[in-house]
């Protein structure tokens, strides 16, 4: 064509970029001379090697061998830099071979999966040697833990905890040498397993470790997203739904290094289930209402007339720390005990009311011809106890008679708190009755003397329906000489003469805690030894434990014993109560918070008291202005029914300190999550 | 002319992208936070909920590798996935953050793990870096040139070079420039540069070569001067040749480093997250 | 090991003919009828004699009442005779036909696939054995099957007739040829009424024929006049508010100009010895800055450079391109202003330019006060250019805004990863279709893939028309089957946008010609992933949104990308 060269000149401005294949970067290999300049135009085959071919097939023509290179590889190369043509024998001058080398793609390609085998691998081989758990431990256990797992089970130490290590070893083939009980537990009844102290297994695993009948029916929850029909995995990171199992390791996050506080939860944590929601303790905590007082104190002292007229009349200062100090741990403040507190004062009032003596055992007066008349017989009687029927049964006797069942019918039948002064001398059954319970008397004092303590122990045991009693401390020690010889006087054939003075007044001469007879009143005493007798207190405490089928001996026995004028004095200030399953019990103790079972509140007074300002108790613990008379109410068996001395300490005491950036205001600080049941 | 009349605008110049981008990605961590937050007042445990979308992101954002292997595909642009790429990438440092708790793990294999995410991140950030810089570097050269044909090229002009130079040599016996050529050009012109120079090119011996080559072109024939004219175009040349050789190998290697880095991520991610569910401690 | 190299013969320009039934006999009855038994076989060359042409580039198709022949949009490439039987044409879009049936989403879903396992290991692997049957574009696709050939027909005949406006094609008329030659789409839908004989020539064989015989060449040019310039003045946006009655007006009023002599690929600046400013003042002047405007001239085929003095030069300012129009700014405003028009910028052709002249006085009397008030505005409000001129002149200089998809990277994006090649290569059986590299301009390269010129001068002279217009597309690719490895469209791009590669056997082993023992070569080029699901799977797969495939033909789209 003629106007090749024309149509050519725009072709000049792009001839530089004629020539040569395409750019093949995604081909495996590439050409070994591309370093040396010269790749050859065919490139290395798929499988990396050189085909090793000419760039041409030379021809014949007239018995001259000419090139025959097609114009796309550069036309004939005829002329000497090229290389000259082809040789004599008919063989292209362009020859090319090479070792052919991987693209840089290709090199990279495999390099990358050659680290990714490579860390594979390395894991692997890490999982099966004996280093294993240091490598797959995801961080140091807190230290109590770690010091928990012995040097024995180092080795294994993953699995005591882990249950599906065992299943993890065995698909990487590692072998764990789990235990397999273990294995078909779960984590969380693995840490139950040591916590069963405080966290009973029953209900571990449900909020606060409470049966759910002991918590409010309405939380937060309901409105959550329920987890059924997750697989186990996914489950593990929704939201918590109504009656779902808490794990252990929901709040408890281990591995976070030696001194990581495993009990850190955060605030909103607590409030996922609480119906009443909050922000912060500063901002909008409730108030505490009546917190601490929601009952009245187990001893009932009443703060405001000793501070206003007890010690006020004898000039001394009412510090309260005299009586409350702090316990031997420094955690509480418990009273200091009677000795310290109170003997000073009371002593004397004790020592008053127990002069006399307590009766255990009085003869009543018989009237002989009543009991004749009525076709019983009095048997053997003091004469000086004969007469129209008077006097009364102590307290002991009635519980000492009514174990004898002809005895407890008659107590049954005149009421327990009966009077011989009331029974009528025409009655034929009055006087039998009084018949049968002078023989009652002989046989109490006949078998104490033939069976010794035991018989009263005996008795007392079926008293409280057959439940064993060995509180040794309701005999008291009673002499048996003392008994026979009293037996012998009373009953006896030699009838001894009154004693000229009386027994009584020589006791109190004596020292406490004797036992005497005393025959002019005709009664077998026990002295008791002053504050906290044994004796006072066990026969007290077993009058409380009557159930209510005996309520009317009980209410009769208390009457006696525990009122403000009884010997001893006891109950006016250990008070009686009732307790939520119905029974009686005296408070002998006063509260010390280290035995109180774990609530959802705790309050240490320790930190506290290192604040200058909260040394003085009635920073927080102020009188109430008007005090109430707070003794009345303890005529009352229900300790919830109080008239608090104090007032009520209001949250805003707490807030002044209580501050996120302060004392802080966490509800963990406060509350616990894991409580117990309280006692019974 | 009927050139379209480009119409007036008078609507408000819209946001850059990158900064509506950035917007969306803190927004997304902003979400991821409230969510989280969620989930741990809910009593959930928010490391397996941060575990799975860390799981997640990280093979979508290595799954931007397949993506690349499956051109033909109607995945969406490269550039769409690479945007999401970088984005996702920057955003998932908040998510390891919220997964680990901001502490250096203390785990052995965990610190593998922590220690090749963060080793992917900055070599990721260094690459976007490398990728916003290098080009402009490699344009400013007067050619373009493709990193497998360098070889080649720098053939060609060794053989032009010596070429030219014996042309010279050849006319009237003169040796000035050949003795330059074989003592200073020929290993300059035959080689890649090695060493230092592929981590920092510099224009240093370009330039000293080229002031030692004029200063002597006094001592030229007519035929050596026309010949080191053309040397000169060729020391430049080559000069470029070794510039690109340098920055394009230095993106190509530096997918290498980011690449291999994230095999280990994802080898130790697969563990890990293999281990977290053995080892869980639940109720069932 | 396998023999690296394997045998097969040479494929010729008619090695594989047009049509197969077309014989010895069909060519003799073909010489007894016009236009034929008209020409003088001696006026052709000993190599190109008119009976090989004939039977080489030409067949008979028989086609049933309704059978659609030529349909309004399609890129053809050959035209038609009617030799027997009666047919009709219409300018009217046919409602019925709606569009061509592509592969459905699925289909092209599973391919793209496949294509994931199926791309062999080996460059430029093909299968050797070779689909005789397949010939010319088979991208009909329709509900009847004819020849080989899927045919769409239209199934009310009657129906159609009463409702377009059609023209009856007698026997003996040539159609179709102005499409065909021009590289357009077709402008008319041509159907069979009966029973009908059509005498279908390719371009190649019809471009021959008329280089031979003038008598052909003038009748073509007639008919252009008669057939096309209505259809060509009404498709021009300008022209859209007017009535058919106007636009013939219009079309009367219409003169053709030629300008230069050289094909735009052919005239080209000596850059070493003539500066830019000379190169412009020796483009052939159309029109001249400062003088009363002629008309609107609109460009049919070739380049036009639009500049503005400046200084002692001339700035460029814009290109047109085919189809685009010059003058109608000045001529709007002196119509809203009331004052006598005044070329603001100068119109110099690049290489050659036709253009249509619509006067001055018919253009401010019929087509200007057709246009909305806003249009008008619009159209007499001169922007500048949004392209700096140096970057024009160097669009022009290089012929680059003959590009429609030009494949233009941001060098300061792109970062040498070559995603784009393998993209490519995956996308192609394993073989890339451009090379990344290119001239450079500013940040921009203009990179080796195919452009898909405005006019695709590959094209000519191709023996075997295997290089084609997609019929539904009009992307210009290579049908591999048809290609000789002749090399025409390689060395006709200006660009070195076409390679020629060696073929390889599946296995590995170069394919050579069993008796030269030279390589089979076939010609490859871009074809802008027309069957691909994600469109050009470079531009898809650049992760710096460094690489677009853009309109250079257009200024606007390039300036808009570059300050994206």
């Amino acid at each position: 064509m003629s106007d090749q060269s024309k149509r050519h000149s725009l072709r000049r401005l792009f001839e530089s970029l004629a020539a040569g294949d395409y750019n093949r970067p995604n081909m495996p290999w590439v050409c070994g001379d591309v370093e040396g300049g010269c790749p050859c135009p065919t490139g290395p085959t798929v499988k990396g090697t050189c085909p090793k071919v000419s760039e041409c097939t030379p021809v014949q023509q007239g018995g001259r061998w000419v090139c025959d290179r097609s114009a796309e590889r550069g036309g004939p190369c005829e002329t000497e830099p090229l290389g000259g043509g082809p040789s004599p024998e008919g063989i292209c001058c362009q020859q090319h071979s090479c070792r052919p080398q991987r693209s840089t793609r290709r090199r990279r390609g495999r390099l990358a999966i050659g680290a990714a085998v490579f860390a594979a691998g390395a894991f692997m081989m890490f999982i099966g040697s004996s280093w294993r758990s240091n490598l797959l431990a995801p961080g140091k256990l807190s230290l109590a833990h770690a010091q928990l797992i012995g040097r024995d089970h180092w080795k294994n130490r993953c699995s005591a905890c882990h249950p599906g290590g065992a299943s993890a070893a065995t698909l990487v083939g590692a072998d764990l040498n789990v235990d397999v009980a273990a294995a078909h537990s779960t984590q969380a009844a693995l840490c139950v397993e040591c916590h069963k102290n405080l966290i009973p297994p029953e209900h571990a695993f449900a909020a606060h470790g409470l049966p759910a009948e002991a918590l409010p029916k309405k939380g937060r929850i309901d409105s959550q997203i329920v987890q059924a029909g997750f697989a186990a995995g996914i489950a593990d990171m929704l939201p918590l739904g109504p009656g779902d199992q808490v794990a252990c390791s929901a709040c408890h996050q281990e591995h976070q290094g030696t001194d990581h506080d495993l009990t850190a939860i955060s605030d909103g944590r607590c409030q996922a289930c609480h119906a009443e929601q909050y922000q912060s303790f500063a901002i909008d905590h409730p108030e505490f209402s009546l917190w601490p007082f929601q009952r009245r104190t187990r001893i009932a002292f009443d703060h405001a007339s000793h501070a206003g007229k007890h010690f006020a009349s004898k000039k001394e200062s009412f510090d309260c720390a005299t009586c409350h100090v702090d316990s031997p741990d420094g955690t509480s403040k418990v009273l200091a005990g009677y000795e310290q507190s109170c003997s000073r004062c009371h002593d004397e009032g004790i020592h008053t009311s127990t002069r006399e003596g307590l009766a255990i055992l009085s003869l009543p007066m018989m009237d002989d011809r009543a009991i004749r008349d009525s076709g019983a017989e009095l048997g053997p009687w003091p004469e000086s106890a004969t007469g129209d029927f008077d006097g009364e049964l102590p307290a002991i006797s009635k519980l000492l008679l009514a174990s004898q069942p002809d005895s407890a019918a008659v107590l049954k039948r005149l009421g327990a708190d009966f009077s011989f002064f009331d029974l009528d001398p025409s009655s034929e059954s009055d006087a039998q009755d009084a018949a049968t319970i002078a023989a009652g008397v002989r046989k109490l004092l006949s078998d104490i003397q033939e069976r010794g303590h035991q018989e009263i122990l005996d008795r007392t045991q079926k008293l409280q329906s057959g439940k064993r009693n060995t509180n040794s401390e309701l005999v008291g020690g009673v002499p048996l000489e003392l008994i026979a010889n009293t037996r012998e006087r009373w009953f006896g054939n030699a009838r001894a003469t009154p004693n000229s003075a009386s027994a009584i007044e020589q006791a109190s001469l004596q020292s406490a805690g004797g036992w005497f007879a005393d025959d002019a009143s005709l009664s077998l005493r026990y002295r008791p030894q002053g504050h906290s007798d044994p004796l006072l207190k066990a026969w007290i405490d077993l009058a409380v434990s009557l159930d209510d089928g005996q309520a009317d001996l009980r209410e009769a026995v208390l009457r006696e014993l525990a009122s403000a004028k009884s010997t001893g004095t006891c109950t006016s200030c250990h008070s009686v109560e009732e307790t939520p399953l119905g029974t009686l019990v005296v408070n002998w103790q006063a509260l010390d918070p280290r035995l109180k079972p774990r609530q959802f509140t705790r309050f240490t007074h320790r930190p506290h008291l290192t604040q200058p300002e909260l040394e003085d108790c009635s920073h927080c613990h102020k009188m109430s202005q008007q005090p109430p008379n707070s003794l009345a109410a303890y005529s009352s068996r229900k300790p919830s029914q109080f008239a608090g001395q104090f007032e009520p300490i209001s949250k805003s005491a707490c807030v002044e300190c209580h501050q996120p950036k302060a004392a802080g205001g966490a509800c963990t600080q406060c509350h616990n999550y894991h409580v117990e049941l309280s006692q019974p | 002319m009927n050139r379209p009349p480009s119409p007036k605008r008078s609507t408000p110049k819209p946001l850059p992208r990158a900064v509506v981008r950035t917007a969306l990605m803190l927004l997304g961590v902003a979400a991821l936070w409230f969510w989280i937050g969620w989930i741990d007042q809910s009593l959930g445990r928010t490391s397996y909920a941060t575990g799975y979308l860390l799981f997640g992101v990280i093979f979508t954002l290595a799954a931007y590798n397949v993506r690349k292997r499956l051109p033909g595909l109607p995945l969406g642009s490269s550039a769409n996935w690479l945007q999401l790429h970088i984005y996702l990438g920057i955003g998932s440092a908040a998510l390891v953050l919220l997964h680990s708790g901001a502490k250096w793990p203390t785990g052995w294999l965990e610190t593998v793990l922590a220690g090749s995410y963060w080793a992917t991140f900055a070599s990721g950030l260094w690459g976007l870096y490398l990728t916003r810089t290098l080009p402009k570097q490699l344009a400013r050269t007067s050619e373009q040139y493709i990193y497998e044909r360098i070889p080649i090229l720098r053939r060609e002009i060794l053989d032009q070079s010596r070429t030219a130079v014996l042309s010279a040599a050849g006319d009237r016996g003169a040796t000035t420039l050949a003795e330059f050529y074989c003592t200073r050009l020929d290993s300059y012109l035959s080689e890649p540069r090695g060493g230092l120079y592929a981590i920092r090119p510099t224009s240093t011996l370009r330039r000293q070569l080229m002031r030692e080559l004029s200063d002597l072109r006094r001592f030229l024939s007519q035929a050596e001067l026309k010949a080191s004219e053309v040397l000169f175009a060729l020391v430049r040349k080559k000069d470029d040749l070794d510039f690109h050789e340098s920055r394009q190998g230095l993106l190509k290697r530096w997918l290498f480093v980011h690449i291999t880095l994230t095999c280990v991520l994802l080898t130790s991610a697969v563990l890990h997250g293999w281990l977290a569910l053995a080892m869980r401690g639940g109720v069932q | 090991m396998p023999s690296p190299e394997v045998a097969t013969t040479r494929p010729q320009r008619w090695t594989e003919p047009f049509g197969a039934d077309t014989d010895d006999a069909l060519v003799d009855r073909l010489l007894g009828i016009a236009p034929f038994k008209h020409m003088d076989p001696a006026a052709f060359p000993k190599k190109l004699p008119l009976r090989d042409l004939l039977r080489g580039d030409t067949r008979v198709n028989k086609y049933k009442p309704g059978d659609l022949i030529v349909r309004e949009g399609d890129y053809g490439t050959s035209a038609f005779i009617l030799l027997h039987g009666t047919a009709s044409g219409t300018l009217e879009r046919l409602a019925v036909l709606g569009e061509l049936e592509k592969p459905s989403l699925g289909q092209r879903l599973k391919r793209s696939i496949a294509q994931l396992w199926q791309s062999p290991k080996v460059p430029e692997a093909r299968s050797l054995s070779v689909n005789t049957n397949q010939i010319g574009s088979s991208s009909d696709v329709g509900t009847r099957q004819a020849n080989n050939d899927t045919r769409l027909f239209l199934q009310d005949v009657p129906g159609v007739l009463d409702e377009y406006q059609t023209t009856k094609i007698q026997a003996g008329e040539l159609f179709g040829e102005v499409a065909a030659l021009g590289r357009t789409p077709r402008t008319a839908t041509v159907f069979a009424e009966s029973q009908c004989l059509m005498l279908e020539i390719r371009w190649q064989g019809l471009r021959d024929l008329m280089r031979y015989s003038p008598a052909l060449s003038q009748h073509v040019q007639q008919l252009y006049r008669k057939n096309s310039l209505d259809a060509h003045l009404s498709q021009t946006p300008l022209l859209a508010g007017l009535s058919e009655n106007e636009v013939q007006q219009v079309a009367a009023a219409t003169q053709f100009e030629t300008h230069g002599s050289f094909d735009w690929h052919t005239d080209l600046p000596e850059a070493d010895q003539e500066t830019l400013f000379e190169r412009i003042a020796r483009e052939p002047l159309v029109a001249e800055e400062g003088t009363a405007p002629t008309g609107l001239l609109m460009v049919r085929s070739g380049f036009a450079r639009v500049s503005q003095r400046r200084g002692d030069g001339h700035q460029t300012t814009a290109y047109l391109g085919k189809g685009q129009v010059f003058g109608a700014s000045e001529l709007a405003r002196s119509l809203l202003e009331g004052t006598p028009a005044v070329l603001s910028h100068s119109l110099r052709a690049v290489g050659y330019v036709d253009l249509l002249r619509i006067p001055a006085d018919v253009a401010l009397e019929l087509v200007l006060p057709k246009l909305s008030a806003d249009e008008l505005l619009n159209l007499a409000q001169q922007t500048d250019a949004p392209l700096p001129a140096r970057t024009l002149d160097y669009l022009v200089d290089r012929r680059l805004m003959n590009g429609t998809q030009a494949m233009v990277i941001d060098l300061d994006r792109c970062t040498r990863c070559d995603d784009c090649v393998r993209a490519c290569a995956a996308t192609h059986g394993g073989n890339p279709r451009f090379v990344r590299q290119g001239p450079t301009h500013d940040q921009l390269q203009f990179a080796n893939a195919c452009l898909q010129c405005v006019d695709p001068v590959c094209m000519i002279g191709c023996p075997t028309g295997a290089i084609h217009r997609d019929a539904e597309t009009g992307v210009v690719e290579i049908n591999e089957p048809t290609c000789v490895g002749c090399s025409t469209c390689a060395n006709s791009c200006p660009y070195s946008n076409i390679r020629m590669v060696d073929l390889h056997e599946p296995g590995g082993a170069i394919v050579v010609d069993e008796t030269t023992g030279t390589p089979i070569v076939k010609a490859t080029k871009c074809d802008l992933c027309i069957d691909q699901l994600t469109g050009p799977a470079c531009q898809h797969a650049c992760p710096h949104e460094a690489l677009v495939r853009i309109d250079v033909a257009e200024i606007t789209p390039l300036a808009e990308w570059m300050t994206k």
